[in-house]
């Protein structure tokens, strides 16, 4: 955090609990990277920038190098070859305590109730997290006051994984990390999540960075649409450019799959 | 059964001793079982050599792996010129760690390798740092698994923590091999008993402990907690008290049968009629016995010249008998200082003994005719016999070919001859059941068969001090073979048996030794 976030953050009195830095336009540069499990290349080599405030949906069939790109962001994959900044740095440790991520498999510590889970990030950061810190948390993620002193067992999916994203978000993150967030929930509660985390980007001006394999998913709440093939970025467009047809054939045969089902739902009901 | 009573006097200090020695290991092994694991969950190879190292110990018996530290650390002490204590506590707690090593080290290495590997990542994705991460995540989450390996390793302690009375150190082991010794079954069972209920115990209490961490019951577990030091606390408390009355200490050494027993007895009665009070080391290994005087660690002992000359000089000669004690006696006072204060006036020699009647049916008399029939016998022996010299000087001589040899603990050998399992075996010319059990013990017209006059040993720190010879030196040369037979069958005998205690006593009214009561 700079002093300059601070002030930023101090200006705007609609959210006084995040403090965004906003004074470097790119939040995350990736220059010929590359990365291989033993003779198997993963990802790339690719470059990539990532811009503050964006809403960045990766998406692609499995496989595809998504997971491993998103773990190269924060460092816990290193690269082999080629650059990672962020904010200006290579992602150690350090770095990732303001890189919040959320998990596919939610990976709340079960040991500690959703209180603990929520404030650990701060914690990290050597920050004495405040009284309030957890209920407003709660709030952010619609989840009841009263969850506090729960444990992670003792909560639905849906529950866990909002403290999950309410754990990725306590310690004001400048990049926020989605890895298949919404995958083990049930489709109600992940139209519902989803919307709610594009709402929370909005309010909190995030930098979010999502992977989904459901390109719908990506084209509702992205700004922008990364398709990944053999760890390869195959296209690069707004929505809106994807669903005009661009993007190639690849990407477009993953918008195919949801226009048929669409177009076969509406004639079941004719 | 006012011996009885005396044999079972001595089970509190007993009960606390083993209580210590099992904490302080099962401490021990947890200090160093955690740091280990902790290393094991961070390389695989580690992880692989540990517990394979941890579990090769597990497969030797707790009795040969406490055998074991005891020449190592005689060694590793002669090696370094440093006072490593070799004999009691230092190696029973070695062997005793080493053995709870392994649950604690196994459960923690497992906890972790099947920790979700997830949020092990969200702990890295949080940006916690190696320390942070064992401490706020994987400590917490093995935790549970840790407490269950401390339980198996308490309770296996407890067990093993018996046999430390076979170096010397006082357990709850002490009544239980004197009692199977004695063939006094009541002492067995009580050692037995409170063994087991200590084990139980513990095993309780950590189970408590364990139930607490895993339903977040914190009082449950701390209440448990409590228990367990309050009980470490009290033995410590009354192990300190103990030590610190102001007479003059005396350890008094015995090997493993009963004649032993007994003479230890009645110097300990005659050290105590002198104002000492006295501990007995019972059930001593016969090399651990030497050795353990030669460091001072016992102050007397009685011994055997033939045990002393072959086991100890590792000399095969013969000399006569007095040329024999003398040839000792410089020996024993340049290896460790130990003075040798004289014979005790009876010998306690190998015999081959059979029943009367059988050796009267195959016509046996000497150990030439019985070497002539050794084909179709079988061979009774105590534990140590076969492997002592004296069993290849006597083999060697007559050529014995047996059919099978068998080993027994000494006072099961007679009922071994009784029931036919044995028709010879290595007898003690002192055993009062020779006579007892109408047996013969066959002439040696070659000599094979060394003497074994009884000799009073006396640790070089001891040898200096004028009250202490005053109350041993009278002993000399005034115990006879038969007297000595009749207190060992006291002792030996199925009915009327007597504590060691109690045949001291008789003994040393029967030799002027001690006071006669009625």
């Amino acid at each position: 955090m700079t002093g300059a976030g601070g002030s930023s953050c101090a200006a705007s009195d609609a959210l006084p609990l995040f403090r965004v830095d906003n004074t470097t336009p790119t939040v995350l540069t990736f220059r010929q990277v590359g990365k291989a499990y033993g003779a198997r290349p993963v990802v790339g080599p690719l470059s990539l920038d990532i811009s503050r405030g964006s809403m960045t949906a990766i998406v692609g069939t499995s496989g595809a190098g998504k997971s491993t790109l998103l773990r190269l962001a924060n460092g816990l994959v290193a690269p082999d070859g080629g650059e990672i900044l962020f904010e200006g740095v290579p992602p150690g440790s350090m770095e990732r305590r303001r890189i919040g991520f959320v998990f596919q498999s939610i990976a709340l510590f079960p040991h500690m109730n959703v209180a603990r889970n929520i404030e650990i990030g701060v914690t990290l950061k050597g920050e004495r997290p405040d009284r309030a810190l957890v209920a407003r948390m709660l709030e952010l993620v619609e989840l009841p006051a009263a969850y506090t002193s729960r444990m992670p067992g003792e909560l639905s999916g849906g529950q866990q994984q909002r403290v999950g994203i309410a754990r990725a978000l306590a310690p004001s993150p400048s990049l926020l990390l989605l890895d298949e967030p919404f995958a083990a929930l049930d489709p109600v509660t992940r139209s519902s999540l989803a919307r709610r985390v594009r709402a929370l980007h909005d309010t909190l001006g995030l930098t979010s960075l999502i992977v989904t394999h459901d390109m719908v998913e990506a084209l509702l709440i992205a700004d922008r649409v990364l398709v990944m093939a053999r760890g390869q970025i195959v296209a690069d467009e707004t929505p809106r450019a994807l669903l005009g047809g661009a993007g190639g054939e690849q990407a477009q045969s993953l918008i195919a799959v949801h226009r048929d089902a669409a177009r076969r739902l509406i004639d079941l009901q004719q | 059964m006012i011996g009885l009573v005396a044999a079972f006097d001595g089970l509190g200090t007993k009960l606390t001793a083993h209580v210590l020695l099992s904490a302080a290991a099962l401490l021990l092994g947890i200090a160093l079982a955690l740091p280990l694991a902790v290393w094991a969950s961070r390389s695989r190879r580690v992880a692989a050599v540990a517990l394979g190292l941890a579990s090769l110990v597990q497969t030797i018996p707790a009795l040969a792996l406490l055998a074991l530290f005891y020449p190592v650390l005689v060694n590793l002490g002669s090696l370094t010129g440093w006072p490593i204590p070799a004999f009691g506590f230092t190696p029973a707690l070695l062997a005793l760690t080493l053995y709870a090593l392994l649950p604690i080290l196994r459960n923690a290495v497992t906890a972790r390798q099947r920790m979700d590997p997830e949020v092990l990542e969200a702990a890295d994705a949080l940006g916690m740092t190696s320390w942070q991460k064992l401490r706020l995540v994987e400590a917490p989450l093995a935790m549970p698994f840790i407490v269950a390996g401390i339980r198996t390793a308490a309770v296996w302690t407890v067990g093993a923590a018996t046999l430390a009375t076979m170096v010397g150190q006082p357990s709850l082991g002490d009544p239980i091999f004197a009692g199977l010794q004695i063939q006094n079954w009541s002492l067995v069972l009580v050692g037995c008993t409170l063994a087991a209920g200590l084990a139980l115990t513990v095993d309780f209490l950590i189970g408590q402990i364990e139930a607490g961490l895993s339903f977040r019951r914190r009082w449950q577990a701390a209440l448990a907690g409590l228990a367990i030091v309050a009980g470490l606390a009290s033995c410590l408390a009354t192990t300190s008290a103990a030590s610190g009355n102001g007479r003059p200490h005396a350890v008094i050494g015995a090997k493993n049968f009963s004649e032993q027993f007994i003479l230890a007895r009645l110097i300990g009665q005659r050290l105590e009629a002198k104002g000492y009070s006295v501990d007995y080391r019972d059930g001593l290994g016969s090399s651990v016995a030497y050795k353990a005087i030669a460091a001072g660690e016992i102050d007397v002992y009685v011994d055997y010249t033939g045990t002393l000359w072959a086991s100890e000089m590792k000399r095969t000669d013969r000399l006569e008998r007095a040329g024999t004690l003398e040839a000792i006696g410089r020996w024993t006072r340049s290896n460790g200082g130990v003075e040798l204060v004289g014979p005790l006036g009876f010998e306690n020699a190998y015999a081959f003994a059979m029943p009367g009647e059988k050796a009267k049916a195959l016509g046996i008399i000497t150990l030439d005719d019985l070497a002539r029939q050794s084909p179709h016998l079988v061979l009774g022996a105590d534990l140590e016999f076969l492997v002592r010299p004296e069993w290849q000087a006597v083999r060697q001589a007559y050529r014995f070919e047996f059919a099978d040899t068998r080993r027994f603990a000494p006072s099961l050998m007679y009922n071994a001859l009784a029931s036919g399992d044995a028709d010879v075996i290595s007898a003690f010319s002192s055993d009062g059941r020779v006579a007892a059990d109408n047996l013969v013990v066959l002439t040696d017209p070659r000599r094979a068969l060394p003497g074994y006059d009884a000799v009073l040993l006396v640790s070089r720190r001891s040898a200096d001090n004028s009250r202490f010879l005053a109350a041993i030196r009278p002993m000399v040369g005034r115990i006879g073979v038969d007297q000595m037979r009749q207190a060992n069958y006291a002792v030996d005998r199925t009915d009327g048996k007597q504590s060691p205690e109690a045949a001291a006593r008789a003994l040393g009214c029967a030799t002027g030794l001690g006071p006669c009561l009625q």
